[in-house]
Order: C-alpha cells, then structure tokens, then sequence
C-alpha cells in the first residue's frame, strides 16, 4: 500500500501526507536495519532469487482468564487481539468486529469491569482478568434489564452494534445509575450504529436504567 | 489487521522495565494503554520485535499529593484522571481535559504517559501539561531526571525521551484559589481529537491578570506555549478587548499546519477565537 492510499485519520489526528506518513514510521522503531532487510527481500523476490522464509512463530504464552464467570486456561500468540482470543479460541462469537480501528465499539467488552474496545487490547493483556462479554448478562434465562430495555424499546435493527452498544450501556450504569439523556449520548460516544439513529437505544437505556433501580 | 509477531515480556518492576529496553534496544516499544500503539501495529506502521508491556508496573500507576504538587503516575488512565476526587478538587483542569480525549472506552485503556510520550500532534494532555508548566519524570539507564514540559514536546511525533527511557510521572503544582483553568477543544469530528484545543491557566489580582500560561495543541507539528498571548496579557486589566487583542497573537511564531481536515489558515483562525474563548471562560 503506497502511503498516500492509507486513511489514518480515524485513529491518528493527521492526514495522509508523506510527511506524516514518515513521521510515524520514524516515531515507531520502523528502523533502518529492518527496512534495509525488507527492501532486500524485496528486490530479490524481484529477481525471483529465493525469499526468505517468513521467521518461525515466536514463542506462545500462557493466559488464565475468567470469562462471564468460567476460568480458561490457553496458549495464544502474543500478538492475538482479545478480540479473536474471545470469539476464535474461547468460542464466544456474540461480541462483534466490525470496524478493526477502535472506532465502532462492536468489540466491547468488559476487562475488569471496565469497558474496552477488544480490537485494540492483545489477549496477553487480558492475562489474570475477569471479562464479562455479552453472553454473560443473562442470569438464568432471563434477560439482563439492558437487554430488556433493547428489546422493550426497539433498541435494534440488524443487531450488529448491539453486544458493544450493551455492553457501554452497562459500563455507563455501573458508574452513574441514573443518568440524563445527554449523559446516556455522551456515554455511548464509542459505539456506533448503522440503523437505529440512536433514539431508541437511548429509550432502552432509560429503561434499563429505571428498572435497575426497582 | 492483525500485528506482526514480536516477543512478548511483561515486567513488573520499573528496573526490569528498564534492563529489557536497554536488551532489546530499537527493537523493542513499551506498551501502556496500547492504545496508540496496538492500531499502529495493526496497519504494520509498527512492526516491533518485542514489545515491553509495562501495565503491570504498579509504581507507575496511581495519583497522590506530595508538597503541594500532584503527582500522577504515567500509567494513569485518562478515566482515572476523570473522574478522580483528588485531581477534581485540587487541578480540575487535568479532569476537564480528560474528559475531551477520545470516548469511554478510549479513556478506560489510553494513559497520560502513554500520550505524552506519543506526542500526536492533535493530543489533548500536551496542551494542558504545557499551560500547567508540568515537569515530566523521566527513568534511564543513567537514572532518573526532570524535563519541563516546555522543553519535552520537539515535532511531530517527537520528544526528549530516549528509546532506553521510560517517562514514570508527571509532577503539576496546585494552583492557588486565585488561579483557574480551562480546556477548549474543537473536535475533529470522525476521530474526535483536536483540531484546535487550548488550555489557559490563569491567576488573577482584582480585575488585572496577574500570570497566564496558554498551550495549544492540534494547530503545529508540536503543542506550544503562545508566548505572545501570554507578553500580551500579564499585567493588563482582563477587559473583553484586552483578551481579544492578545488572543490576535496565538500564533505569532507558529507554522500552523495544513491537512485534508483543515486548512493553514482555518487552523490559525481557530486558534485565535479558542484562545480567545478559553481565556473569557478562565477569567469569569
Ligand atoms: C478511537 C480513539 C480515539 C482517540 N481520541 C483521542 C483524543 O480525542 N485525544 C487524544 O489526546 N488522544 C486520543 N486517542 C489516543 C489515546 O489517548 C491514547 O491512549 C494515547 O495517545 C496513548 O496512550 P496509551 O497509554 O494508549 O499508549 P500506547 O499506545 O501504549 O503507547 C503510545 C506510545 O508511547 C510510548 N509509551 C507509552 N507509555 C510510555 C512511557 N510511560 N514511557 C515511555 N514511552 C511510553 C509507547 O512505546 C508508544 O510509542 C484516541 C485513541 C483512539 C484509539
Ligand atoms: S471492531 Fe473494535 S471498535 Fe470497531
Ligand atoms: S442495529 Fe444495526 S448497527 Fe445498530
């Protein structure tokens, strides 16, 4: 990809220019070995000289983590986002990817009873936590009141921002248990949705909330 | 988007922290929040072969008061800052910034040292660490020093820390009852960091400004002091036309830049009319 095609305006403040696009690189230990070596590969592959072989795996850690409640033991590639070490190695495929750049909180799960964006925290950081995912709301069969709140209002179209959207509305009620529509927007500022317009996850949230408090 | 392969370690201790940087070289990136550098590892902007999780750091977490500063450890969330008592009674201003950054979950994982040290020209804490005329602790192989956030900041991207150093806290002084702060941000509106953002401290005797500090952010390559707006004001009685005259002067001195999201001169435009603003709201 030539950097003038990358976007990176959604997670960085700047624009596409090469100015910009070097900065990062500089900042980001792209150093000048490693370029060197790559352009090499390159121009041999070129060449149709052979290719290097890709560098065999580095070495698998060991994670222990309670998800919604049950403990898990299992050795991931450091680099594994706790998105795919949810949905792929645990099995639990209701928290969603839909953007990948942090922007669209699909991936929202709960990380020590804080909110995180899965996308954008690697399963070894994940290590020794207590994650709650969507799956884990219910109790029992019935439903969590957030979940209530979605299906009494109409808090849904297609469903695919809704595990991230309910997730962030509980973190949003775990800190403030009853709070004002423009508190429930800023709230969910991380969690887009495609369909709604948002009004009626609002009114979800405010029943939710309503019922939380009896 | 997944990152490339890189070695793993995740010390405990500060000195551990150290040894595997000074190992490991230009090879090695420190990981915080993650959330500047995991995106940029998963364009492959970054491609690190070991990276130094320092999140279980405990001695770089946490705020306290010591000898009338606030001492904030570089591990401390954006959220932390937020919506910590401490800092809300004694420099609301860090709480008000914190706020501005990102969304929830963004201020749930993103740290201040991680942003210092990432120095994104359209980050929000360098402006408000500039006005605040923090000091910056900073750890090395040589030991540990202090950097005035004045000199911290040099360019895009780039900042007095070393690849072996590891910034552990930053040190802000109370203000007095007759100092106030604010922090004025026009969000960029896709990603929600600053196209403009300006943070004001300013102390007061009577109706006359007695000091000024004012950071910008999001407008150069590097957030800046206005030094001109700062001459401008001390000393001048803080009448509408005093503020708005001095305002004028936000970016004396400053190549604004030019992007796809704003022009040289919108950038300049904003910088004056928040300066202006940030500084009617410190002063009422
Ligand atoms: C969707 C989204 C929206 C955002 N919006 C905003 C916004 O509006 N305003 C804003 O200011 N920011 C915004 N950010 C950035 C966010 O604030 C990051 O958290 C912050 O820039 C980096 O902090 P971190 O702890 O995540 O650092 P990391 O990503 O872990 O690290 C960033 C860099 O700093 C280095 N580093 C980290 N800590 C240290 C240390 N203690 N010593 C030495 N080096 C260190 C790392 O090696 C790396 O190079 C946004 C991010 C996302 C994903
Ligand atoms: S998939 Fe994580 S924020 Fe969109
Ligand atoms: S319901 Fe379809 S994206 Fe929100």
């Amino acid at each position: 990809m030539l950097p003038s095609e990358i976007n990176l305006s959604p997670i960085f403040s700047g624009d596409n220019s090469f100015r910009f696009f070097v900065a990062v690189k500089k900042r980001f230990c792209y150093n000048a070995i490693q370029f060197k070596e790559r352009s090499q590969i390159f121009v041999r592959s070129l060449e149709g000289q052979d290719v290097q072989k890709e560098a065999t795996p580095l070495a698998k850690k060991v994670i222990h983590t309670t998800i919604n409640g049950e403990a898990h033991t299992h050795e991931v590639e450091p680099r594994m986002l706790l998105i795919h070490y949810i949905r792929d190695v645990v099995g639990l495929t209701g928290s969603h990817i839909g953007c990948e750049t942090s922007l669209c909180g699909a991936c929202t799960v709960s990380v020590n009873g804080q909110a995180v964006k899965s996308c954008t925290m690697l399963a070894v950081q994940a290590d020794g936590a207590e994650i709650t995912t969507i799956e884990g709301l219910a109790q029992n069969g019935d439903l969590h009141p957030i979940q209530e709140g979605f299906w009494e209002r109409h808090g849904l179209q297609c469903g695919f921002c809704t595990p991230g959207m309910i997730m962030a509305a509980h973190q949003l009620l775990a800190r403030n248990s009853n709070p004002t529509e423009e508190e429930i927007r800023h709230g969910l500022e991380g969690n887009l949705c495609r369909c709604t317009g948002y009004q009626h996850i609002v009114e979800a949230v405010q029943y939710a909330a309503g019922k939380m408090q009896g | 988007m997944i990152p490339g392969s890189f070695e793993y370690f995740a010390p405990t201790a500060l000195d551990e922290a150290l040894s595997l940087l000074q190992e490991h070289g230009d090879d090695a990136k420190v990981l915080a929040g993650g959330h500047s550098l995991i995106p940029t590892m998963k364009l492959r902007l970054a491609e690190p072969a070991v990276i130094i999780d320092i999140g279980g750091i405990g001695s770089l977490k946490g705020i306290s008061e010591s000898d009338g500063n606030l001492v904030i450890g570089a591990l401390t969330t954006h959220h932390e800052l937020e919506s910590s008592d401490l800092v809300q009674q004694k420099v609301p201003l860090l709480a008000e910034t914190a706020a501005e950054i990102g969304d929830v979950q963004v201020r749930n994982k993103g740290t201040i040292g991680g942003s210092l040290a990432h120095a994104d020209p359209a980050a929000d804490w360098p402006a408000t660490i500039l006005a605040l005329d923090a000091d910056l602790q900073i750890t090395g192989p040589n030991g540990e020093r202090t950097v005035k956030a004045t000199d911290f900041f040099q360019g895009l991207y780039e900042t007095d820390l070393g690849d072996d150093e590891i910034l552990t806290a930053i040190h802000v002084s109370i203000p007095d009852a007759n100092t106030k702060g604010t922090y004025l941000k026009l969000h960029q509106v896709a990603s929600g960091f600053a196209l403009t953002g300006v943070a004001v401290v300013l102390t007061k005797s009577g109706d006359t400004c007695q000091s000024v500090a004012v950071g910008i952010t999001g407008v150069s390559e590097a957030p800046y002091r206005a030094s001109g707006v700062e001459s401008g004001l001390t000393g001048s009685a803080l009448s509408a036309e005093n503020i708005a005259a001095a305002a004028e002067r936000a970016v004396d001195g400053i190549t604004a830049l030019e992007d796809i999201h704003a022009s040289e001169a919108y950038r300049q435009n904003l910088a004056k009319v928040y300066t202006r603003r940030a500084i009617e709201a410190a002063a009422s």
